[in-house]
């Protein structure tokens, strides 16, 4: 019986590849860049949603209609407006990727302190600062946050912020600039990352 | 346009009547902002010269009687003020460019574009205006001349001083400054002030004494001067104070000078830079950014992140700032990597020259960048120094 042979799907080792190739043309500032904008430009092409209460929105995750939900799969509520996401949403490209070529790309590392320092639109989003570990970080965080932009609960605006995140390899990182600004204790975090591979708070904003 | 309460005149000098007469019609649109006058070569251009004021001279190189180069070396002695626009056929973008980039005379290639044509009057007699005034460069009038592959013998009067150089079909074969011969002689004259021109259209040496192109010549001469100001400043223990930079102060050799000292002087530009932030840094960013936008010619003046995300910026109506910095943020990256790739350290500036106008890219500390984007008619000298000027005290005003 001939062995069973390995199907890639294209389109993830391309990205992949494609991110690298990105870093050593335009350098990681300019790919960080770029892949922030596409973030936001994905999100510009989705409709407004309300809904009426929080739990509303907590059962739009549940049954999957919700948008941040669509983007990165189902995430779990721990209370006082913290949550966590089992799965990284680049869990599969990952590996795939990695199921032939063993590791990600060189360069990745660089990616991912550049995405980590401050910069205005880190700020804006309130992502990175220490809560990327991987280049799909810089794509992931921003995107949700994009997204939660064009939701509201009973009305009123709602921000998301990154707390931290858990690397493949269970390595985490932490969002201390986010931690102190939303107040939301790192053990809780770390302790969510425990089963996690995302954490980030929500808040809905005063009218 | 009006100055003194007078109209300003200008005169169009070239041999061909239908070219002349369609040039008649057409700038009769603009009466009322200038008076058109002509000569059909440079001779009567002379005498028109030595009877009107003249505020901008246009003038073709290829003339009977007396030529354009006739003419510019007239005017190098007697009205050096007056700005020159030249037309030619045989002019490529290059050597515009080049041109453009010494601060030289503007030069318009034949068949001309109306439009673009009316565009440098406008910008030339608006530069007399506000005290712009460029005469005629020794370089400039050099580069010409081996543009249009001119064979001819060059007396140069400076300052008391006289000597030759020779072209042969526009290659400098040799020269003489009466001390000097040969490339010692030429590196000497290139560098002279003020000078008085006169041309003969014969070449009165026959061997080739000169070696190196003229842009060698050009660039050595300027070097070897500066290393002499230096020295004699050493000499003299005078601290000259560092003179501000005005656009009326520029001439080529400023802008050699300038590229010499990016080229061999790195770490101590970084020095000089750190200095004038220090004394400077009470400036605000957009008191910064404004100063790069009263550039004459300057579009738009933005401070992106190295991320593409724009953090500030002064443009003119119509241009999308937010997209130029998300563009720019690639060709800013893709320059510092080749930068890197071929070992060439630390980017200063990158530009691309485009058809109308350039865009020039200078690093803000370690984490932004400058976009500067200028029309056709910028003077790119100038814009060089004024970046070299400021980005160091920017990177501190913006905290980068």
């Amino acid at each position: 019986m001939a062995e069973e042979g390995k199907i890639l799907d294209i389109a993830h080792v391309s990205f992949l590849d494609m991110i690298k190739i990105m870093i050593t043309l335009s350098g990681a500032a300019s790919a960080k860049g770029t892949l922030i904008r596409n973030a936001i430009k994905t999100a510009e092409r989705i409709s407004e949603v309300d809904y009426p209460t929080f739990e509303d929105y907590l059962a739009a995750i549940e049954n999957a209609t919700n948008p941040i939900t669509m983007i990165e799969g189902r995430a779990t509520h721990a209370g006082n407006f913290v949550f966590g996401l089992q799965y990284c949403p680049f869990g599969p490209s990952i590996k795939n990727y990695t199921q032939v070529f063993e590791k990600l790309p060189d360069g990745f590392a660089d990616f991912t302190a550049e995405f980590n320092k401050p910069s205005n639109i880190t700020d804006q989003f309130r992502v990175g600062e220490g809560a990327g570990v991987s280049p799909f970080c810089s794509v992931h965080q921003p995107m949700r946050s994009a997204f939660a932009e064009k939701i509201t609960i009973g009305g009123k605006k709602i921000k998301i912020t990154q707390l931290g995140c858990k690397a493949g390899s269970g390595k985490k990182g932490f969002a201390e600039k986010w931690l102190a600004e939303s107040g939301v204790p790192k053990e809780l975090v770390d302790k969510i990352l425990d089963n996690h591979m995302c954490c980030y708070s929500l808040k809905i904003m005063d009218a | 346009m009006e100055n003194n309460g007078k109209m300003k005149n200008v005169l169009i000098v070239d041999d061909e009547k239908s070219f002349l007469l369609s040039l008649l019609q057409g700038l009769d649109a603009y009466a009322a902002d200038f008076n058109t006058l002509t000569a059909q070569n440079g001779r009567v251009a002379v005498d028109v010269l030595s009877s009107t004021k003249v505020d901008l001279v246009v003038s073709d190189l290829k003339m009977p009687e007396m030529d354009g180069f006739g003419l510019l070396a007239h005017m190098s002695k007697k009205h050096p003020n007056i700005p020159v626009i030249m037309m030619s056929a045989y002019c490529t973008p290059e050597i515009k460019a080049r041109l453009k980039s010494l601060g030289a005379f503007t030069i318009l290639e034949k068949p001309i574009d109306f439009q673009e044509f009316v565009d440098h009057i406008f910008a030339e007699l608006n530069a007399v205006s506000k005290g712009y005034i460029q005469g005629i460069t020794l370089p400039a009038f050099l580069q010409l001349v081996e543009m249009e592959k001119k064979t001819c013998t060059l007396r140069i009067g400076s300052h008391g001083r006289k000597g030759f150089l020779y072209f042969q079909e526009g290659v400098l074969i040799d020269a003489d400054n009466g001390i000097d011969e040969h490339e010692k002689a030429a590196l000497d004259m290139v560098c002279w002030d003020d000078p008085e021109i006169e041309i003969e259209s014969i070449c009165r040496r026959k061997t080739r004494n000169i070696q190196s192109p003229l842009t060698y010549i050009l660039m050595e001469g300027y070097r070897l001067r500066d290393e002499k100001m230096k020295a004699a400043e050493a000499q003299t223990s005078i601290h000259a104070q560092a003179k501000e930079v005005g656009p009326d102060s520029v001439d080529f050799g400023t802008f050699l000078k300038e590229i010499n000292a990016e080229e061999a002087a790195g770490s101590d530009n970084k020095e000089k830079t750190e200095a004038v932030t220090k004394e400077d840094k009470m400036a605000t960013t957009k008191e910064i950014l404004n100063e790069l936008a009263k550039i004459q010619s300057v579009d738009a003046v933005c401070l992106v992140a190295r991320d593409g995300f724009l953090l500030d910026s002064i443009a003119r109506t119509g241009i999308d700032t937010e997209m130029i910095g998300a563009i720019a943020s690639s060709g800013f990256g893709a320059s510092e990597s080749m930068g890197r790739q071929l070992g060439k350290g630390n980017m200063a500036i990158s530009m691309i020259e485009f058809e109308k106008g350039p865009v020039m890219l200078s690093p803000v500390g370690d984490d932004a960048f400058l976009v500067i984007i200028a029309d056709k008619d910028a003077n790119l000298g100038m814009i060089r120094l004024k970046l070299k000027k400021h980005c160091g005290e920017l990177a501190v005003a913006a905290a980068i």
